[in-house]
């Protein structure tokens, strides 16, 4: 849709965007040889990826070592703005960090104790996102009266509810993979999530949620399409009269962020000059954009050190019973920018402008 | 009796068995199909379930109705997931999302039951639909996690199956009368109409048909029963056929029997037990000489023309008689009526009756007369083939050897059976061109004769060359019979044939190439450097001195001499190059590439210091030198005799210049040589024509001015050229060999003049005479003088001969014996030129000569040379000393004379006293002087 719009206009520096499509697959070393090939054989200008963030690091680097401008419409690992950061990559979604910050600040702000339960999944990536997660229990007054531990494939989920049933706890903090969540939740009364609150990050593609039906507890995300923002409607409308008939009829956070990523990388082309990849790196560092322009409560402007988009974060949570699409996610809260800010991102070390090579396609 | 005909049965029981078959069928498949349907929902229902529960297809999928109904094969209606908190979580009517499902109004209670465990389908016969319900089972507890319900539809199952159903009805009824009535035609055809066309046939057979057939146009039951009739009525047709053929052939074949023993090729006979002739055929009567077979009938043996072998024959019939045993093939001789004599094959059996009694013999004879003939030369031409020298191999007209003989065994060292069936090519080198075998095979097809020579190979391996000879043998209708191959080995032949050629072309004791060699390769040589642009040069080497070396030391050391010279010249040139021994000491190299002169001229010299480096002979080291001319081409010459001509010149030139050396050819040279050749020529001519003069010069006692002698002087006045001077055509005589016949001319004038004077009554008057080193070397020169002294009445006193010092020493043993044999001659004999070479005063003692002739170059200033004056004191001295006089040559004056007279010459010879002068003005001048006298100097001789 962005693309369009340019096009329409008459191009960017009046040349058409043409968009070629690969699939980079989950396989990082996979990705990195895309990259390379898009960049040797179709001689790319940009890229521009929803992808998982092992891919979007591996070919990001790739990226680098060309001087190919790389933009992250979607990965919310927080390393892809700390240690896998670089100059030419810039990452235009929230992270898990600046997610998690937002949800515990929200769930022990609203209760009266705060007794936290970590329920982790027994994975080195279970354990690592619960120690991120215990620095903002602290920060919030939480503290944390116990850990219940599921198999990495969960056949008992009724087995490891009972022992979170055990402990009496305020918040329960989830850090377990999407399948077993499926497993849990359907095997929990809503009834429960109305006294207890359950907190579980960032849902990306709620639209396309393989259970339905399953009560779900709080997460956290970018932006919703039944949002009361300026524009929003606007742009739904858009989106359901071209794409309404597929599968993804409404248009969810990822969409958003693509369509809003892809703008303001055409729009920095336009205002370099050139396609020049120093001129255009420049610009996308003073990215700064309107609470209007981004279709959320607050503006948002893009961290030149970490080249990482500092957005507007929502507090959300299911609705089991709607009579009306638009009802099915409600938002509870709306974060600032900066009250959830990664303080990590403020050591990232960019490679230099004169390390990266020039790249004008 | 109702008669019901076959085709009818036939159709009333297909009919029957049909409709039995059929109606059993339909019910079968109609309820088969009814089963598989409703086994092929609950598997598909079964496997989505399975598949949900390894998650293999995600639990959304439920609410996809298109997926479901692809893979259950069936309308899809509804479909439900329900979690274990009891609530819808996937739902294909998303509204019962989130809800309970007991709320739901198509919850059935047995969806939560065990039974669902293990799945349940709930039919819904009023909907015409299919629940399936599925409870997934999980933790230890057994409580289930999913509960998966899916209904589909099956009235369009239903629906079909009906339809199945009428439409099959239909197709059988149909497919049952069609059927039949095929059944009915086919049967029609296939029996009832064939039976009739069999009968039909029958019947003709049995009114004499036999040649009426059925047809029979198929494979089964009923055509073998045609077949067998048809085969049966031909029996039948055949057996009264061969009945009456029977009776024709005996009468045939009695016929045939007649025949045969009138026409065949042996005589037959029978007798009966008293050996009578009881029959024959006609050949026998007529060699027995009876008119017919009739006139022999009751006749013995006795009564035949062959009686002389009458007892042997009647011997041997009785012992047939007796034995029972039959005689085969007896030779034996017979003289028939018209007197000729065959030698005959007999055979002789016993006849018997029905009984097995012997009742008489039958006889047959053949006339092998001819045949024993050629057995006889067979027998002989096998021996002859047996024990020929040559080897002998007979092939087929597939070139498969037949047989080979002892000889071929000896000569090639294959036996008869390692050799029998092969191809001669066995034999075959592989060195031959395949264009000889072309060759040979071509003219073998024409002419039925070849021979040639090849090279084949031995059984050991070793390959020789033979000369092998091959004629096809034909029968006389031109059919080819036989190939017979003779060969011999002509290894000898062709070594003695090499060895001869490599005489013809070399020189047997150096093994150069030889002068008939040479111009051979010289003239190849010029047209490839004229073909090239090259340069070539020819180098005529002439060995300096050898004769000297050949004559003292001996011949095999001169031999020896050549062979090192030879094997220096060989290594000092290139291989394109040619070395050759042109005869005696001259040797020629053809050098086949040069630059220019002055490389031909550093390779000359290179060779020149090879040839003279010292040569060791036995123990003997020995000096020669060598004299090279060089020619070039094209400069001197494009013709092998026109450059070898030149390369002569060059070297007589170098050898005038000191030998030793080497000289090229010039335009100077040639001009000298041309005018030297033509002298020559003119020379012989001369000298063959005896236009020669003599002129002679006085030689007069020192002491009393008597003439004692004459010094004979060769002259020659030509035609044209006038006057030509000694020392002009002398030098030419030696080199070319004509100073031989000069030498032998000078000596019969002299004498012969000798022989005048002394006949004219001049006496005391010796005639000198020169004579050459090549005269000197004459093994026969004491005859010639011999013979002219008698030739002319001569003294041997009356001649003088003188040589000169240096030839008397170049070979002075030599000179010793050939001097003492003139002298026994009673010749006088003198050194002419003393001190002008070297002479070996103890050989000069030894020499029988009894004077010395001082050289003119020491009279001509023994006045005023002091030096001279004492040479020629000491030489009178020396002769003095040896019992020799002197005569001193060249005095012209007074003063000359008074001190050669003072010194003790005993006399003297020069212009003071008489020009050389024709015999003619001598003997004139002579006579004056006895007519008239008068004092010195004018000499003459005593009268």
């Amino acid at each position: 849709m962005a693309i369009d719009e340019f096009n329409t206009r008459g191009g960017v520096l009046g040349r058409e965007i043409v968009l070629v499509s690969q699939d980079p697959t989950l396989d990082n070393q996979r990705a990195a040889q895309v990259a390379q090939g898009l960049i040797r054989d179709n001689r790319v200008a940009f890229m521009v990826g929803a992808v998982a963030s092992g891919v979007a690091a591996s070919m990001s680097a790739v990226c680098q070592q060309h001087g190919v401008i790389f933009i992250n419409t979607n990965s919310s690992a927080p390393s892809e703005s700390v240690e896998n950061a670089h100059r030419t990559k810039f990452v235009f979604d929230a992270n898990g960090a600046n997610f998690n910050q937002a949800l515990l600040r929200y769930a022990l702000n609203n209760r009266a104790s705060r007794r936290v339960l970590l329920l982790i999944e027994n994975n080195p990536a279970g354990h690592s996102n619960a120690a991120a997660i215990r620095p903002y229990i602290t920060r919030y007054g939480g503290q944390v009266v116990g850990e219940v531990l599921t198999p990495e494939n969960l056949t008992d989920p009724l087995a490891t509810l009972k022992q979170v049933a055990a402990v009496q706890a305020d918040v329960v903090a989830v850090v377990v993979s999407g399948g077993n969540q499926i497993k849990l939740f359907s095997q929990i009364n809503p009834e429960v999530f109305e006294r207890q609150l359950w907190l579980i990050g960032e849902v990306d593609w709620e639209e396309l949620y393989p259970a339905p039906g399953t009560a779900r507890p709080l997460f956290g995300t970018t932006w919703a399409w039944n949002l009361k923002t300026p524009g929003t409607a606007e742009f739904v409308a858009r989106y359901r009269k071209r794409y309404g008939h597929t599968k993804l009829d409404y248009p969810g956070d990822v969409t958003h962020a693509a369509y809003l990523a892809t703008k303001a990388l055409l729009q920095a082309v336009i205002r370099a000059g050139t396609t020049d990849n120093h001129a255009v790196i420049a610009q996308l560092e003073q990215y700064q954009a309107s609470a209007q322009e981004r279709m959320q409560h607050h503006a948002a402007k893009m961290d030149p050190r970490s080249h990482h988009v500092q957005q507007t974060i929502y507090i959300a949570r299911w609705n089991p019973r709607i009579s009306a699409p638009e009802q099915r996610m409600e938002i509870v809260a709306v974060v600032p920018p900066e009250e959830v800010e990664y303080e990590q991102e403020r050591q990232t070390k960019l490679e230099l402008l004169v390390q990266t090579p020039r790249y004008q396609p | 009796m109702l008669r019901i005909g076959l085709i009818p049965r036939i159709t009333l029981l297909v009919v029957l068995v049909e409709i039995i078959s059929f109606g059993a069928l339909a019910w079968y498949y109609t309820d088969q199909l009814s089963q598989a349907a409703d086994q092929r929902l609950r598997h598909g229902m079964k496997q989505v379930v399975r598949m949900i529960n390894s998650e293999e297809l995600p639990i959304s999928a439920v609410a996809r109705e298109g997926l479901m109904s692809d893979l259950l094969g069936a309308a899809y209606v509804d479909g439900l997931v329900i979690g274990g908190n009891g609530r819808v979580i996937v739902a294909h009517q998303h509204q019962h999302l989130g809800h309970l499902a007991s709320n739901l109004e198509t919850y059935d209670n047995r969806w939560s039951s065990p039974a669902a465990l293990q799945g349940l389908l709930l039919a819904q016969k009023d909907k015409d639909q299919m629940v399936w319900v599925q409870a997934l089972k999980q933790g230890a507890d057994g409580n289930s996690l999913y509960t998966v319900v899916l209904t589909i539809s099956t009235a369009a199952m239903h629906a079909e199956k009906e339809a199945l159903l009428h439409r099959g009805m239909i197709v059988s009824i149909f497919f049952m009368v069609f059927s039949s009535v095929c059944i009915v035609w086919i049967a029609q055809s296939l029996i009832a109409r064939r039976v009739k066309a069999s009968l039909d046939v029958l019947y003709r057979v049995t009114h004499g048909e036999l040649d009426a057939r059925i047809e029979v146009l198929s494979n089964d039951e009923l055509a073998h029963l045609q077949h067998g009739i048809n085969t049966m009525t031909e029996k039948l047709a055949t057996l009264l056929e061969q009945q009456g053929q029977n009776a024709a052939k005996q009468e045939e074949q009695k016929e045939l029997l007649q025949s045969v023993l009138e026409h065949a090729p042996f005589r037959v006979f029978w007798k009966d037990e008293q050996l009578r002739y009881q029959g024959c055929n006609r050949q026998f009567a007529a060699d027995a000489g009876c008119i017919d077979c009739g006139a022999l009938v009751g006749r013995q043996e006795s009564e035949l023309i062959w009686r002389n072998t009458l007892n042997h024959n009647l011997i041997r019939d009785e012992d047939l008689l007796v034995s029972g045993m039959a005689l085969l093939e007896q030779e034996t001789e017979l003289t028939l009526a018209d007197g000729r004599h065959i030698v005959a094959s007999v055979s002789k059996v016993p006849l018997r009756d029905a009984h097995q009694q012997v009742v008489g013999l039958l006889g047959i004879y053949s006339d092998i007369t001819a045949r024993k003939q050629a057995e006889n030369e067979l027998r002989l031409y096998a021996s002859i083939f047996s024990h020929s020298h040559e080897a002998q191999v007979i092939c087929d007209p597939a070139r498969h050897i037949l047989a080979v003989n002892s000889a071929f065994t000896r000569l090639t060292g294959y036996t008869m059976e390692e050799v029998r069936g092969k191809n001669p090519g066995i034999l075959s080198s592989g060195q031959n061109p395949p264009e000889l075998y072309r060759a040979m095979w071509s003219e073998l097809t024409q002419t039925d004769h070849w021979q040639g020579e090849i090279i084949d190979q031995r059984k050991d391996g070793s390959t020789y060359p033979k000369w092998l000879s091959i004629s096809v043998v034909r029968d006389p209708h031109g059919n080819l019979t036989h190939y017979v191959g003779s060969f011999t080995d002509i290894s000898e032949r062709k070594k003695a044939a090499s060895h001869i050629a490599y005489l013809a072309h070399h020189d047997t004791l150096t093994g150069l190439q030889n002068r008939y060699s040479l111009l051979n390769k010289l003239e190849q040589a010029l047209a490839t450097a004229n073909r090239a642009g090259r340069m070539l040069a020819v180098m005529f080497i002439d060995l300096d001195r050898f004769k000297t070396i050949n004559d003292t030391l001996g011949h095999a050391c001169g031999d020896s001499l050549l062979q090192q010279v030879a094997s220096r010249l060989c290594g000092s040139v290139g291989n394109s190059d040619i070395v050759a021994r042109f005869g005696g000491d001259e040797f020629v190299v053809v050098l086949s590439d040069v630059e220019d002169a002055p490389a031909t001229s550093r390779t000359a010299i290179k060779l020149l210091e090879t040839l003279r480096t010292p040569y060791l002979i036995g123990s003997q080291e020995l000096h020669s030198t060598p004299s090279i001319g060089i020619a070039l081409f094209p400069a001197d010459g494009d013709t092998p005799d026109v450059l070898m001509k030149n390369a002569d010149a060059a070297t007589h030139y170098a050898k005038r210049e000191g030998r030793n050396n080497v000289q090229f050819f010039t335009a100077a040279l040639n001009e000298f040589t041309t005018e030297r050749l033509e002298l020559e020529r003119e020379l012989r001519l001369t000298i063959d024509n005896g236009l020669l003069q003599l002129h002679y010069q006085p030689q007069v006692c020192a002491r009393t001015g008597k003439i004692e002698g004459v010094e004979a002087l060769v002259r020659w006045t030509h035609p044209t050229l006038g006057s030509i001077s000694p020392v002009k055509f002398i030098p030419i005589a030696e080199e070319s060999g004509l100073i031989l016949p000069l030498g032998s001319w000078v000596l019969d004038a002299a004498c012969k003049q000798a022989a005048i004077w002394k006949k004219d009554g001049i006496e005391d008057l010796t005639v000198a005479v020169n004579l050459s080193a090549h005269q000197l070397r004459q093994h026969d020169l004491v005859e010639q003088v011999q013979t002219v002294l008698c030739r002319y009445a001569l003294d041997g006193c009356d001649l003088e001969l003188e040589i000169t010092e240096s030839v008397a020493m170049a070979d002075p043993q030599h000179a010793i014996e050939q001097l003492q044999a003139l002298r026994n001659l009673g010749v006088h004999l003198s050194i002419d030129d003393f001190g002008t070479g070297y002479s070996s005063l103890a050989y000069l003692k030894i020499l029988p000569i009894q004077t010395l002739k001082l050289d003119r170059a020491f009279v001509r200033d023994i006045e005023t040379n002091t030096n001279d004056a004492a040479i020629s004191t000491a030489t009178v001295a020396l002769a003095h000393s040896l019992g020799l006089q002197v005569v001193a040559e060249g005095v012209e004056t007074e003063a000359q004379r008074s001190f050669l007279t003072t010194n003790g010459c005993d006399r003297l010879q020069g212009y003071l006293f008489s020009r050389p002068e024709p015999a003619e003005v001598l003997t004139q001048r002579w006579k004056q002087a006895r007519d008239n006298p008068s004092p010195s100097p004018s000499p003459s001789p005593s009268p």
